[in-house]
């Protein structure tokens, strides 16, 4: 409106200036208005060309965000809270063989297998109940269902967004096919390698104990004999064959391990140490000294025995003074406890701790203490099989002592279902 | 003592395993006639007096083995429970497997005892001496 006013007057002093009634006031009129209309004029470009710019900076930055909603590697699908399909990328349309057309509109049902489709309306409503990102289903198996009615496993992470039409979905799922598949094939190997270790310690002990009898047999038609080299010679034959018994059982035992189904109950930890101790070191100069805190827990009680049994043992056993400490205790770790069995022995220097967790393995001669060298590694496997670790603490360079801390999960039940 | 010796058919593939047994009873001057088969098939041979056994005299008991070969200790269980004639024979099992089905399966076909080798030999050969009715030592 201003622009018109000021261009009015100066076609009106234009005019007037024509007509020759000229005069100076005129002219600083004329002159005052024909800035004033260039400065409007100037102003009107550079609020057009600001609008512009915006308007362009807007329509890129909308651009980019497509281009990433588009390109990027997991499928993405943007559902309503009514479970409709809002919009999807090329991903999307690729793993799952349905074109953006068909899928836009459509509940989301729609890509999930038909045996699960009712679980997954659930979770949909229950979702928006309580909208935060989180991984879709933890802990079950997710399936996506292709076009074609072919099925495939898959991992979804939800985030809620609001957008204009109100709360939605970002859904965003990758194909794990290769995944699953990778971890079966770890399964099967695994279960392979147990079996093989199962039928070799048990199909090798039937003539090893026919050794042994021939051994016993033999030494007793040698009775009264005078060859004390023979009689030597026998006698290490024995020997070494007990020692590969002892070997077979052991492996025996590692394989089993990983097959056992006990029931879970209810175990007293400081009634289950106090039971073992009592086994173990009968008041003979050993004392086990047992924290009170040591928790009631929900699980296999033969596993956690196990392992109370050979960390007990070992300290015993490989002790360099007849009497000596042993002191078990628990912390707090959350869904875990830690538990702490620690002696007063020589110790076990840093450059073996990694090595005495391995099968077979010994650090003094098996002449010297006799062992399998499979305890600890039946104790690291029973603690991994229950989702724990385990460490030692020790180094003779500084102190006398050995401290074996384990984790061990308060309820299996709840671990398993979390 | 019986009057008549009591023949006992030791069904096992390992010669060892054989001798140990022949030495138990030694050992404990029992008196009885040793008869041995090495798998299930034989087994029931000596048992039926077939394929050129002389049929397993009475009164007899067996004594068996389960891993074997061609037939093994608890098929040849099931083929005596199902034969009406041999159906009430004594059958002591002796064996290295510890393994739970394998003492259900043996346990569900009727036998006098399940022992294990190397371990549970005296038992058995009190068991068997009280089947045997002598009683036990």
């Amino acid at each position: 409106m201003f622009a018109l006013f000021q261009g009015g007057c100066l076609a009106a002093l234009f005019l007037t200036h024509l007509r020759g009634q000229e005069n100076t006031i005129n002219q600083m009129m004329i002159l005052i208005s024909a800035g004033s209309f260039a400065v409007s004029v100037a102003f009107m470009i550079w609020v057009y060309f600001q609008l512009d710019v915006r308007r362009t900076a807007h329509e890129r930055s909308e651009s980019r965000i497509r281009e990433i909603f588009e390109s990027n590697p997991n499928a993405l699908i943007l559902c309503d809270s009514r479970g409709r399909i809002q919009m999807v990328n090329r991903e999307t349309e690729e793993l799952f063989g349905f074109s953006r057309e068909a899928l836009v509109g459509e509940p989301i049902e729609i890509l999930v297998p038909q045996d699960r489709r009712d679980h997954h309306k659930r979770h949909v409503e229950k979702f928006f109940e309580d909208p935060e990102k989180r991984n879709m289903g933890e802990g079950w198996d997710l399936g996506g269902r292709h076009a074609s009615g072919e099925e495939f496993p898959v991992s979804v992470g939800l985030t809620p967004i609001m957008m204009p039409e109100g709360l939605c979905t970002l859904a965003a799922v990758i194909d794990i096919s290769d995944r699953v598949e990778a971890e079966e094939e770890i399964k099967r190997s695994n279960r392979e390698l147990e079996q093989f270790a199962y039928v070799a310690s048990h199909d090798l002990k039937s003539p090893l104990r026919g050794v042994a009898q021939l051994v016993e047999w033999i030494t007793e038609k040698l009775q009264g004999d005078e060859d004390e080299e023979l009689k030597r010679y026998l006698e290490l034959l024995g020997s070494r064959v007990d020692r590969m018994q002892v070997m077979l059982n052991s492996l025996l035992e590692y394989s089993r391990a990983g097959r056992r189904e006990d029931r879970l109950e209810e175990v007293d930890a400081n009634q289950l140490v106090q039971s073992i101790s009592e086994s173990l070191a009968p008041m003979n100069g050993w004392t086990v000294r047992i924290d009170r805190s040591l928790p009631v827990l929900i699980t296999q009680q033969s596993a956690l025995s196990q392992v109370f049994h050979n960390l007990i043992g070992n300290a015993i056993k490989h002790h360099d003074r007849d009497t000596g400490e042993i002191a078990v205790s628990a912390l707090d770790n959350g869904a875990f406890c830690e538990f702490s069995v620690y002696d007063d022995g020589p110790g076990i220097r840093p450059e073996f701790h990694e090595r005495i967790f391995g099968m077979f393995q010994t650090l003094r001669p098996r002449d010297e203490v006799e062992g399998s060298g499979m305890g600890l590694s039946l104790v690291k496997k029973l603690v991994e099989q229950q989702g724990g670790v385990i460490r030692i603490e020790s180094d003779p360079a500084q102190a006398r002592g050995t401290c074996f801390r384990f984790t061990w999960p308060r309820e299996v039940e709840c671990r398993r279902s979390a | 003592m019986s009057p008549e010796r009591m023949n006992i058919l030791v069904v096992d593939d390992d010669e060892i395993d054989t001798e140990s047994v022949r030495r138990l009873f030694r050992k404990r001057q029992m008196p009885v006639n040793l008869h041995v088969a090495k798998d299930g098939v034989e087994a029931l041979a000596v048992i039926r007096g077939e394929g050129g056994y002389p049929c397993l005299k009475h009164p007899c008991m067996l004594l068996v083995d389960i891993n074997m070969p061609r037939m093994n200790g608890l098929e040849l269980l099931e083929a005596i429970r199902e034969d009406p004639a041999l159906r009430d024979l004594p059958v002591f099992i002796l064996t290295t497997s510890d393994a739970a089905q394998d003492i259900q399966a043996a346990n569900e076909c009727a036998v006098e005892g399940y022992f294990l080798k190397g371990q549970d030999e005296d038992y058995l050969m009190q068991a068997i001496q009280s089947a045997m009715g002598v009683g036990a030592t």
